[in-house]
């Protein structure tokens, strides 16, 4: 049986709607087509036309023409290889240089082979004469090392020939990058030579690495768009100008980034990272920061990472972030060294914890700062800045609050701290401060803003500024200091010779004339307590001459008393006389300071005399109706605190208050708390109650709630009971706005709180005013001093005291304890240390000693209490000088000077 | 830190001499009626470097000084001069084959 003979399958295909065109019509519809750009189109129909007639001179130069077009196009997308092949039949079906036109010519020639071109060209001189269109691209291949062989067979005359000399010596420049001397030597090249362009790229290249862009976009603006190195400057182009295309401009940046140094894509590598830190984990985004660090510092990429650390620092202080995420971040990007620095610094610059934290930060200081100098510097600048932060947490109040000695004990050397004594710590870090950086002014300025309370702080200081006298020998603000400490020391020669050489070495310094204005006053004033008036007036004629506004009521106050003392005058006439050019306001407080001076004791057994004045100053307080609110702000605010060593108080606002009630009344609102936050003192609580009160009730909102919480402070210090939850009810009352002005004055207020009242109010949180553990009450101590004293054991520890105490314990025991463990410590200091936070917990910190008094005297009510309180007494003499206030008082009953 | 001694233009362990050589050329270039911007930063720059205790401070106490994280890493990544460079005729050739290839291919 023969094989069955498969079927071909014949295609159903739909006829081509061309195929019945004739050769002419798909002659004349292809060149349609090449016209409107189709060239693929129209090379199909061409294609068919050669198929159906074969080749000739039309179908040529039809074929030829759509080939080009189509070598262009395909050129342009960046299909290089596939317009490398067009090329070839661009090249086979050239119709000869009859049937082309020149612009024709010109991009045959680019398609053609560097011999076919040149020999392409010769046949065209000899036909039709040169043309400078068609010695572009053969410029082009010259440049490009092609083609210089074929340059014999042409004329030299042409200019292609005659200045391819010139571009055969600036080659060489331009293989180098010498763009410049390139250009110099190209200086003879015309502006229709075939090597122009040659020439503008060389000036762009120029101007590009000048980085004068408009020069650089004006020579590109020269240059023909068929130039082979056109492409490449419209990239270059693209970097460097403004463009909406960040995609092509970033691509354009990928491929001329050889002419480029520096840090290219870290703007998106910092966008990166944001957006990883904000999405994922913080440690997941170590490898963004390295790859960060490295675009922007490639030299030393730990610097650079230290610097993004610095500034991603804060970022961790928002609620997304753990604290450890930063932590763990730093221990994955840096060596072991350099990261623990880094946790170390941050915990320095964020923490409460000044002491311990500066001085873990001390200990690795010499990681950061290898260099001497330098580490002694930054030292000095750390312990300063722990100093600051120390006085600002107690709202600049002039005390330094610092954490639980415990914490810090290790560091104490690095500190500069010798002494046990709390008053001494500031002082002592301060000096070691200066120490180091002897140079550094604010050192010596941060001094001056330290509570100096003991005879060693004050000795220390006094020490300082001495030092500081010699290093800056033409300035006169340590002598100015020098003198302050002096007087409160009661030193007044050291004071006034200090003075002097204040005055030689700036005789027109504005503060070294006050000073000495009150110098003056002061001594004057010595003179005329020993009944030296020929000496005592004087000074005080010296004093007015100085005409220091600053203390000109004080002036005329001591002269109007040295009148009435020395000379007999009327003391109204003698306040009259030195008051002449004043104003009502500078009147009554001169008349003020006056009475307060008599009424603390001045003129001895004068009653009349006295009595005289008050009477007079309660009809002349009357004029204070005249003043402006402002006016009664001055006249109300506390004078100097330089005047202490002048007079029993500083306080004139008790004095007008209690000879003319009604001055509150004149004040503004917001003027009434300016003069409560200048001066709030316990003799003005009844009458700044009063008024609140009434002031409460007339307003309403906002003002309603700030008079509430003025109250509410006054009532605290008053010794009321239970106003904490006043202050949180006033708080939870208080929209957004209203209470961040509650806290502005909370801060405020702070500065004349004392204990957990000024905590409180420092940081605005009045819970510690409710504890959910009280402390325990004076009854509570003594109930477990009998319970101990009836099981029969001595009271022999104040630790077992102090453990026993209900809502007593505090992390800071566990501390305690181990400090108490520590072998090193001196039984006597342990003993002290014992006490000295039995009081802290008692909450008698600050109290008036009166209240220490009568807390001493519960402890000591029973006879076995009273012989052990006296035991340690007895047992703590020899350090008694460097226990705290409350200690003495409680030990001895007073504080020992 | 870092940032100011990249916006001066310089390195890190330059001496306080350099420091100032670098600030009076860069405000010549940039100066304050002229541009005012630039001119406040190279200004900014200098003081926080300008010798060994403002370095040091700086160093130190930098961080407290960011009120914005994400704008300070930004002006970071840009404190570092982008420079330019030469580069010979041949690499330009083939950067431009490059170019035309790949660039233009992907437009």
């Amino acid at each position: 049986m023969g094989k069955k003979k498969k079927k071909k399958k014949t295609s159903k295909s739909k006829p081509h709607p061309d195929a019945n065109l004739t050769v002419k019509q798909l002659v004349i519809k292809g060149s349609q087509l090449l016209s409107q750009g189709n060239a693929r189109d129209a090379l199909e129909l061409f294609k068919q036309v050669e198929k159906k007639t074969g080749r000739n001179e039309e179908i040529d130069s039809c074929l030829f023409s759509a080939y080009l077009v189509r070598q262009e196009q395909l050129f342009e997308k960046g299909l290089v290889a596939e317009s490398e092949a067009v090329k070839k039949e661009v090249c086979e079906y050239f119709p000869g240089i009859e049937k082309v036109s020149e612009e024709q010519m010109a991009a045959y020639l680019r398609c053609c082979s560097a011999e076919g071109a040149f020999s392409a060209y010769r046949y065209y001189i000899s036909k039709k004469g040169t043309s400078t269109l068609l010695e572009g691209p053969l410029a082009d291949l010259l440049l490009q090392g092609q083609g210089w062989q074929y340059l014999d067979g042409i004329d030299s005359s042409i200019p292609l020939v005659r200045d391819s000399e010139v571009i055969k010596k600036a080659i060489p420049l331009m293989e180098k990058g010498q763009w410049e001397k390139a250009l110099e030597a190209l200086g003879s090249i015309a502006r229709l030579s075939p090597f122009a362009p040659v020439r503008m790229f060389c000036r762009a290249m120029v101007a590009f690495y000048k980085e004068d862009d408009k020069a650089f976009v004006r020579s590109i603006a020269m240059i023909p768009d068929d130039f082979f190195l056109k492409p490449l400057l419209d990239a270059l182009e693209l970097t460097i100008t403004e463009t909406n295309d960040e995609p092509a401009k970033i691509k354009a940046f990928q491929y001329v980034d050889f002419l480029y140094e520096g840090a290219l894509d870290s703007e998106n590598k910092a966008r990166e990272l944001f957006f990883e830190l904000n999405h994922k984990q913080a440690v997941s985004c170590a490898n963004k920061v390295k790859m960060l660090a490295k675009s922007i510092y490639p030299e030393d990429v730990d610097v650079a990472i230290i610097e993004i650390l610095h500034i991603l620092r804060n970022l961790f202080f928002d609620e997304r972030f753990q604290e450890n995420q930063f932590k763990n971040l730093t221990k994955k990007v840096l060596p072991k060294n350099k990261a623990e620095l880094m946790i170390a610094k941050f915990a320095f610059l964020a923490s409460n914890k000044a002491l311990s934290h500066a001085g873990r930060y001390l200990e690795v200081l010499p990681i950061e700062f290898p260099d001497v100098e330098e580490k002694k510097i930054a030292h000095s600048l750390i312990l300063q800045n722990t100093i600051k932060a120390a006085l600002k947490k107690n709202g600049d109040s002039g005390e330094c609050v610092f954490e639980n000695m415990f914490h810090w004990a290790g560091y104490k050397s690095l500190l500069g701290v010798k002494s046990s004594d709390r008053d001494m710590i500031p002082v002592e870090i301060l000096q070691e401060s200066i120490r180091l950086d002897p140079d550094n002014r604010a050192g010596y300025e941060l001094l001056s803003r330290l509570p100096l309370y003991s005879r060693d702080a004050k000795s220390t200081a006094e020490d300082i500024y001495l030092s500081m006298m010699k290093r800056f020998a033409d300035d006169p603000y340590p002598c100015l200091e020098l003198a302050n400490l002096y007087y409160s020391k009661n030193a007044f020669r050291k004071a006034e010779n200090v003075l002097q050489i204040a005055m030689k070495r700036a005789p027109h310094d504005n503060r070294v004339l006050d000073r000495h204005a009150l110098a003056l006053v002061i001594s004057a004033e010595k003179n005329l307590n020993s009944g030296r008036y020929h000496l005592s007036w004087p000074d005080l004629e010296k004093a007015h001459k100085l005409e220091r506004r600053k203390h000109s009521v004080l002036v005329a106050a001591k002269r109007a008393l040295h009148r009435n003392i020395a000379e007999h005058e009327s003391i109204e006439d003698a306040i009259d006389k030195e008051t002449q050019n004043f104003s009502i306001g500078e009147y009554l407080r001169t008349f003020g300071i006056v009475l307060i001076d008599l009424e603390g004791g001045k003129i001895k057994n004068n009653t009349t005399v006295l009595s005289e004045l008050r009477k007079n100053f309660k009809k002349k307080v009357k004029q204070v109706s005249q003043l402006s609110s402002t006016e009664l702000i001055a006249l109300l605010t506390p004078l100097d605190n330089q005047y202490t060593t002048l007079l029993p108080s500083v306080s004139v606002a008790a004095l007008f208050t209690k000879y003319y009630p009604k001055i509150l009344s004149g004040l503004s609102d917001e003027d009434l708390l300016t003069v409560i936050d200048r001066g709030l003192e316990p003799s003005l609580f009844p009458i700044l109650s009063k008024e609140l009160q009434h002031r409460a009730r007339k307003s309403r909102g906002s003002k309603s709630l700030i008079f509430e919480f003025y109250m509410a402070v006054i009532e605290h210090m008053s010794g009321q009971a239970g106003v904490g939850d006043r202050f949180l009810g006033i708080i939870n009352r208080a929209s957004e706005k209203e209470r961040k002005n509650l806290e502005a004055a909370s801060h405020r207020l702070a500065f004349h709180a004392k204990g957990d009242l000024r905590t409180a109010l420092q940081n605005f949180d009045f819970e510690i005013l409710n504890p959910i553990f009280p402390k325990p009450s004076f009854g509570q101590l003594m109930e477990i001093l009998e319970q101990l004293n009836n099981q029969g054991g001595r009271v022999d520890s104040i630790r077992k005291l102090f453990e026993q105490l209900p809502g007593s314990f505090d992390p800071s025991m566990e501390d305690m304890i181990d400090f108490l463990d520590d072998d090193e410590d001196d039984e006597l200091w342990e003993t002290a240390e014992e006490l000295e936070d039995m009081l802290d917990e008692s909450g008698i910190r600050d109290a008036p000693e009166s209240l220490i008094k009568d807390f001493r005297n519960h402890m000591r009510s029973s006879p076995k209490n009273r012989r052990y309180f006296d035991d340690l007494a007895s047992e703590l003499k020899p350090i008694a000088d460097e226990l705290t206030r409350e200690a003495q008082i409680f030990l001895y009953g007073k504080t020992l000077a | 830190m870092l940032k100011h001694f990249l916006t001066l233009d310089i390195s890190p362990d330059a001496s306080d001499k350099q420091i100032r050589e670098a600030y009076l050329h860069l405000i010549k270039k940039h100066p304050p009626e002229k541009d005012p911007v630039n001119f406040q930063k190279i200004n900014g720059a200098y003081e926080a470097v300008k010798d060994k205790r403002s370095r040091v401070r700086t160093r130190i106490f930098f961080s407290t000084t960011v009120k914005d994280p994400e704008q300070s890493l930004l002006e970071l990544a840009k404190s570092r001069k982008i420079r330019r460079k030469s580069a010979g005729l041949n690499k330009l050739i083939k950067a431009c084959h490059a170019v035309q290839k790949e660039f233009k291919g992907s437009m």
